[in-house]
């Protein structure tokens, strides 16, 4: 496997989210994100895709995930029909401690078709003292087509994003 | 030129108790991917790990660690450990000659001294008490200082030998 970079960015000062953009061919991609930060506790990482550069927030998003955790039971998660996919790099990351992180890998599928919908697999991990580390692992549905999807947009469910790598990369 | 750079590449010799792979992390990646092959355990247990910094010393740390167990020849099953001086079950062996597993692991930050380093695991072997069969971990674990890693220690986690390979690869980020 190899991986071409498309697009990067790296968060030095606080934004209200990261867009990255650059999908232009019918090839598997994949999101990396690293040192994850937010302005504030035990948040959540979303994520829409875009077109042309412009987020979607249709009602089209699907998800089902396992999330593990050290400190208590493991949780299934799953939804229809949400304006966003969460659990991306973290659920409940515990920011405002120095060291936490959210970071996570994830698989973008039939992203530039108009014909068919978008798939993606990811898996995320973080920190906070209730639940030890913790993260979800799974995947989701954006379950639209007719127009084809170039990029993402990551933001929290509250707060600005405050640090972090965000790279999208295309798997060749 | 392809993002996805390998670093090192290691082979442990079957018989060994205990491996220190250094120089592995650096400034130049953030993520790492390593790919490692289990050849031999001689023991029953699960390979743990720990950090080496640029000395070739282990960093004293705890790890939290969860894994879903995903077994052909038994239940599926939660497994967790909090404040432990390994991250482990990163796989499991019966210790007969026959076990072996591959482990695809990820390493966020481990050179950061500003960051945990947190790990992500999936991993599938062979259980022989069951016929070889299949005997997987999907993982997550954290090392939670933000002491500077340069490698990493292997251990099995109850004794006896293993042997490995690791190829180590870099995601770089190209500014």
């Amino acid at each position: 496997m190899g991986l071409v970079q498309v697009a990067t960015n790296t968060v030095t000062s606080a934004v209200s989210s990261v867009t990255l953009t650059g999908i232009d061919s019918d090839d598997v991609y994949m999101l990396a994100i690293s040192g994850g930060k937010c302005s504030e506790n035990d948040r959540y990482g979303y994520l829409r895709v875009t077109e042309s550069g412009t987020e979607n927030s249709s009602a089209n998003y699907d998800k089902a995930n396992k999330t593990l955790k050290s400190a208590t039971s493991f949780e299934n998660d799953s939804g229809t029909n949400a304006t966003f996919w969460d659990r991306i790099s973290s659920l409940e990351g515990e920011f405002l401690t120095s060291g936490v992180t959210s970071n996570a890998i994830m698989y973008l599928y039939n992203m530039n078709s108009t014909t068919e919908y978008a798939f993606m697999t990811h898996e995320g991990v973080t920190y906070d003292t209730t639940n030890g580390v913790l993260g979800a692992q799974g995947g989701g549905v954006f379950t639209s087509a007719g127009t084809a999807r170039d990029g993402v947009k990551f933001y929290w469910n509250s707060g600005n994003v405050t640090g972090g790598t965000f790279t999208l990369y295309r798997v060749v | 030129m392809s993002n996805l750079r390998l670093i090192n590449e290691t082979t442990i010799a079957n018989g060994t108790s205990s491996s220190i792979t250094n120089d592995l992390f650096n400034a130049d990646f953030d993520i790492y991917n390593l790919q490692i092959k289990r050849t031999l355990a001689s023991a029953t247990g699960g390979m743990s790990l720990r950090l080496v910094n640029s000395s070739g010393s282990i960093i004293s740390q705890f790890f939290d660690f969860a894994y879903l167990g995903l077994n052909a020849h038994a239940t599926f099953h939660e497994g967790r450990g909090q404040n432990n001086s390994f991250f482990q079950y990163l796989d499991w062996s019966s210790g007969t000659v026959a076990d072996q597993s591959s482990i695809n692991l990820y390493v966020f930050n481990p050179f950061s001294s500003s960051s945990y380093t947190f790990f992500m695991n999936q991993t599938m072997g062979t259980y022989s008490p069951a016929g070889l069969s299949t005997n997987g971990f999907k993982g997550i674990a954290v090392a939670k200082d933000i002491s500077s890693a340069t490698g990493i220690q292997l251990q099995p986690s109850q004794g006896g030998t293993f042997g490995l390979e690791i190829r180590t690869y870099g995601l770089r980020v190209d500014s």
